[in-house]
């Protein structure tokens, strides 16, 4: 039910969804780096599931491509190569939680796992599990309590304007294209 | 005759002759009206979100101090250094000295109708920070040197061919552009200013009391690049955008973005709430949050409070049929249209903008379409009076009209003067009206108060 409101919610604003099971992430992830020709790949390696990240981060890796991710300081803390991660042409992101009174994505921030990957690349791919749809934005916001992450973002659809004689363009400072793969169990 | 001052007068006297701007300020109010009319019609419940809106905001309002001193003290505890700022000057003192302090040199800065309020750009500029406008519509009319015309769409007042030959000029480009391929080229220009950039400025659309958070929307990416690259930020927010909890957050988003441009939610919401954390990657290392007073306490008590719950959506700009009229420059105010016919003279004193509230013909569409149900027709009837007491020719028409007899011996001059064109001995009385159209015709055959005296309920 509220996947479906999400569904409508997401594609109404331009979201790229796909609903696909687990073994076919492989294929689809060749297809798209392929399609796409991305040469670097942006991809945060805390704050997935273990599994998952390894499936992502070993085939977009096996497509010949690099994957850019924070790098673990001496003091344990993580730090982006800016310049690497500016020419990264996909992010990859994995998604806890979307939420379908908005067709929003909704990315905490925290260490390792910050939301540029899904910011400066031209295209965006989140990856989610079915079940971490939520039904309103109300309620996901009541989950944090008072433990608010420094940067929480919601990312509903592209980047987009309507500046120049209101007539709406993508891609101004964010992607121009943003995919959401929802995985089912 | 309540004349409009000179300024406004004048100004608007020169947009109306000016064809393009008129239909390029049309367009777009008819697009961005479109799309609010939709989205309203698509959700039920907006009446009610409404009447919730306006019962929030006046519990907000009535009790302003306490909700300042909430966030302020939850800010604080996130790791954010909460400035506030009586009035604009000490504003831009304050975030000079933020700049000075970090050693900045350069900013990028998201659109915010707060730091025009302040004249932040001015002030940073001057001591040696170069700012950059990195929204779209700010970054257009900050190459044209020109100041916002509207409150969400600052660039509505050109045509896309002008903004081709503008980047032609600054920019380098090809002329003659399409709209994808001059978004293209701003991306390119500002990405490198984002990554370079040492201090990030913004407004802010909501604070929340309870958590200390900034809520920031916007469409393009610019306000997350802001919000996250470079390693200072500073919101300069109004006391008047703090809203009790973060509950209450998702309600007034769901207003704002339904009337600012017909959407759910915006591309883009960034919840800030302190700087990075430990272990972070991202984020400024200091977040500074400048709460800007400039009269809002004083306008809180007085009687056009309500003027303080306006979301800054920009529909009663978009529905003003002046506003459609002139564009927002003919205000010559920060914020122009209904809105801000109320708030400019009420934030300067009644000073320079003291004209304003008459550029409105009181028809009460923004009234009709406010989200929040700010009574903005009767706040500038109102103003009226407190600028000026009404003149005399005014006072005159009014006894006129409350005494039977003399209302009938003036239509009767009336219509006579009417048939001759418009000339003879009370024409003066008519210059105001006259000056840019014809005086109407008299009604052909009997005349209204004949009818009436034949009709059977009067005998
Ligand atoms: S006064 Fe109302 S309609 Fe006008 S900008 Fe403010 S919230 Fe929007």
């Amino acid at each position: 039910m509220i996947l479906n409101q999400y569904l409508a919610k997401a594609r109404g604003v331009g979201v790229d969804i796909e609903l696909l099971s687990l073994s076919d992430l492989n294929l689809r992830l060749a297809a798209l780096v392929d399609e796409l020709k991305a040469k670097s790949v942006a991809l945060p390696l805390i704050g997935w599931p273990e599994p998952l990240l390894l499936t992502v981060k070993t085939e977009v890796e096996k497509c010949g491509s690099v994957t850019v991710s924070p790098r673990r300081r001496m003091d344990g803390g993580y730090e982006w190569n800016r310049s690497a991660l500016g020419s990264a042409t996909l992010g990859i992101t994995f998604c806890g939680a979307f939420v379908a009174e908005t067709g929003s994505l909704a990315f905490p921030s925290g260490p390792g796992f910050g939301t540029l990957a899904s910011l400066l690349p031209e295209t965006h791919l989140a990856l989610s599990y079915a079940k971490d749809c939520r039904p309103d934005l109300g309620g996901y916001l009541a989950e944090f309590g008072a433990d608010i992450p420094s940067r929480l973002t919601f990312v509903t659809g592209p980047s987009r304007t309507g500046d120049i004689e209101a007539s709406m363009t993508t891609c101004v400072h964010g992607p121009g294209r943003v995919l959401h793969w929802i995985i089912s169990a | 005759m309540n004349p409009v001052a000179p300024n406004f007068r004048n100004a608007s006297r020169d947009a109306v002759k000016n064809a393009q701007l008129v239909a390029a300020v049309r367009k777009s109010s008819d697009l961005l009206s479109d799309l609010m009319a939709r989205a309203v019609a698509n959700t039920p419940d907006f009446e009610a979100l409404r009447d919730y809106g306006r019962a929030r905001k006046l519990e907000i309002s009535g009790d302003l101090e306490k909700y300042v001193q909430s966030f302020t003290a939850h800010a604080r505890a996130a790791g954010a250094v909460v400035h506030r700022a009586k009035d604009a000057a000490e504003a831009a003192r304050l975030a000079i000295k933020i700049a000075a302090d970090n050693g900045t040199k350069t900013a990028v800065k998201g659109k915010s109708m707060t730091a025009e309020e302040v004249e932040l750009n001015e002030a940073l500029e001057a001591a040696g920070i170069t700012v950059t406008e990195t929204d779209m519509g700010e970054f257009i009319i900050q190459l044209a040197h020109e100041k916002p015309s509207h409150i969400m769409a600052p660039a509505i007042h050109r045509s896309r061919a002008q903004v081709a030959e503008l980047f032609t000029d600054k920019l380098g480009t090809p002329p003659d552009l399409g709209v994808e391929a001059l978004v293209a080229a701003a991306r390119k220009d500002l990405r490198e200013k984002f990554l370079a950039a040492d201090m990030g400025i913004t407004g802010g659309n909501f604070a929340i009391a309870d958590t200390g958070s900034i809520v920031l929307v916007s469409n393009e990416g610019n306000i997350r690049m802001t919000t996250t690259l470079p390693r200072i930020q500073l919101a300069v927010v109004g006391i008047d955008k703090i809203i009790p909890e973060m509950a209450d957050m998702p309600k007034f988003l769901a207003l704002l973005a339904r009337s600012a441009c017909g959407q759910t939610i915006s591309s883009y919401m960034s919840i800030v709430t302190g700087p990075r954390r430990a272990g972070e990657e991202e984020g400024p290392e200091q977040l500074h949050i400048i709460l800007l007073d400039n009269g809002r306490s004083r306008i809180a008590k007085g009687p056009y409070r309500e003027i303080l719950h306006c979301l800054h959506c920009g529909a009663c700009l978009s529905h003003c049929p002046v506003y459609r009229a002139v564009g927002g420059h003919a205000y010559q105010a920060t914020y122009p249209g209904p809105m801000g016919s109320v708030i400019s003279p009420l934030i300067s004193g009644l000073g320079i903008y003291a004209d304003l509230p008459n550029a409105c013909t009181l028809c009460g569409r923004c009234a009709e379409v406010c989200p929040v149900r700010v009574p903005l027709p009767d706040y500038l009837r109102d103003l009226r009076s407190d600028v000026k007491k009404p003149p005399f020719m005014m006072k005159l028409t009014a006894f006129g009209a409350n005494t039977p007899s003399l209302y009938r011996l003036g239509m009767i001059a009336m219509r006579r003067m009417l048939k001759k064109g418009g000339k003879g001995l009370m024409a003066p009385a008519l210059k105001e009206w006259t000056v840019c159209r014809e005086p109407p015709k008299p009604q052909e055959g009997e005349s209204f108060r004949d009818w009436w005296r034949t009709r059977s309920y009067c005998k």
